[in-house]
C-alpha cells in the first residue's frame, strides 16, 4: 500500500482507537501492527506527529507490574480530527466501491 | 537484534534532533520492549515486529537522513576534500616525527655512550639510569606517534572511501 496513504489510515485507526478510552503506547503499537500491516515501530513516530499537532495529551500512569505507562488521551480537536477523517474515508470507499457495483 | 543493539541504533539515526526529544523517543521504545517482554514475546520478536531502528528514525528525522547532511552527533559533515587534506596533513606529520624522535632516540644513545666513558663512575651511573630513563620514554613515544598516524590515516581512508 502506498506510504502517505496508509499513513493517512493509520492515523484515523489510531484515533479511533482512543475514542473508547486511554491507551499506552504499547496497547496501540500492538493493535494497530497487528490489524494493519505496518511495522510496529512506524507507530511511535505518528502518536509523536499527532500529539504534537494537538490531538492526543500524554500522561504517565503507575502500572501494576512495572513502571509508569505513557497513556494517550484524544483531546477535542482530536476527536474533530477523527470525524473528519472518517468522513472522507467512506466518501472515498463509497466513491471506489461504486466502481465495482458495476462489474 | 537484540534490545540494546537497536535502541543504540535507532539513538545513532536520530542524530540530528535535540538530545531531549531523542530522549523521550528512546524512552518510548524501552517501554515497548518492556511490555513486550511482559506479554511474553523475546527481544527478537519484539525487534521484527518493530521493523528496523533506521525505518523507525526516517518518520521522526525525515529527510535529515536521506541527505546525510548529519552525523549522529549533530555536527556537520564533513566534505571528501575535507578528509583528504585531514590525510595528508597526517602523512606529512607521521614523516616530520619519525625523524624527529629518532634524532632525540640518537641523542639518548650519544648521551650514554658520552657519559659513560667520561665521567667519574658515582656520576656516570645517574646519569645512566637518566639517559636510558630518557630514551625509553624516546622510543615509547616514537612508536605512539607511529601507531596514532596510522590510525588516523587509516581513518581518513575510510572516511573518504564512504
Amino acid at each position: 500500500m502506498n506510504t502517505q496513504f496508509k499513513k493517512g489510515v493509520l492515523e484515523l485507526c489510531a484515533l479511533t482507537l482512543l475514542l473508547e478510552e486511554d491507551k499506552y503506547g504499547y496497547e496501540l503499537a500492538d493493535m494497530l501492527g497487528k490489524k494493519m500491516t505496518v511495522s510496529e515501530g512506524s507507530v511511535y513516530p505518528m502518536l509523536k506527529r499527532l500529539q504534537t499537532d494537538g490531538y492526543f495529551e500524554t500522561y504517565l500512569k503507575e502500572s501494576p507490574n512495572g513502571p509508569a505507562r505513557k497513556y494517550y488521551r484524544i483531546t477535542i480537536s482530536g476527536k474533530q480530527r477523527q470525524a473528519m477523517l472518517l468522513k472522507q474515508w467512506t466518501e472515498f470507499t463509497d466513491q471506489v466501491n461504486s466502481f465495482f457495483e458495476g462489474v | 537484534m537484540n534490545k540494546i543493539d537497536f535502541l543504540n541504533e535507532l539513538y545513532y539515526y536520530l542524530g540530528p534532533l535535540p538530545k531531549k526529544e531523542k530522549e523521550e523517543i528512546i524512552a518510548d521504545f524501552r517501554e515497548h520492549f518492556r511490555e513486550g517482554a511482559l506479554a511474553g514475546k523475546t527481544d527478537e520478536q519484539i525487534c521484527n515486529e518493530l521493523g528496523t531502528p533506521f525505518e523507525c528514525a526516517k518518520q521522526y528525522v525525515g529527510d535529515a537522513i536521506e541527505q546525510k547532511t548529519v552525523t549522529p552527533d549533530g555536527k556537520k559533515k564533513h566534505s571528501k576534500t575535507f578528509w583528504t587534506v585531514a590525510l595528508v596533513w597526517n602523512i606529512v606529520q607521521a614523516f616530520i616525527s619519525i625523524p624527529i624522535t629518532f634524532g632525540l632516540f640518537l641523542a639518548g644513545a650519544i648521551m650514554i655512550v658520552v657519559f659513560c666513558f667520561t665521567v667519574p663512575m658515582v656520576a656516570s651511573t645517574a646519569f645512566l639510569v637518566f639517559a636510558i630513563a630518557s630514551t625509553t620514554a624516546v622510543i615509547c613515544l616514537a612508536v605512539i606517534t607511529l601507531l596514532w598516524a596510522i590510525i588516523e590515516i587509516k581513518f581518513c581512508i575510510e572516511r573518504i572511501n564512504k
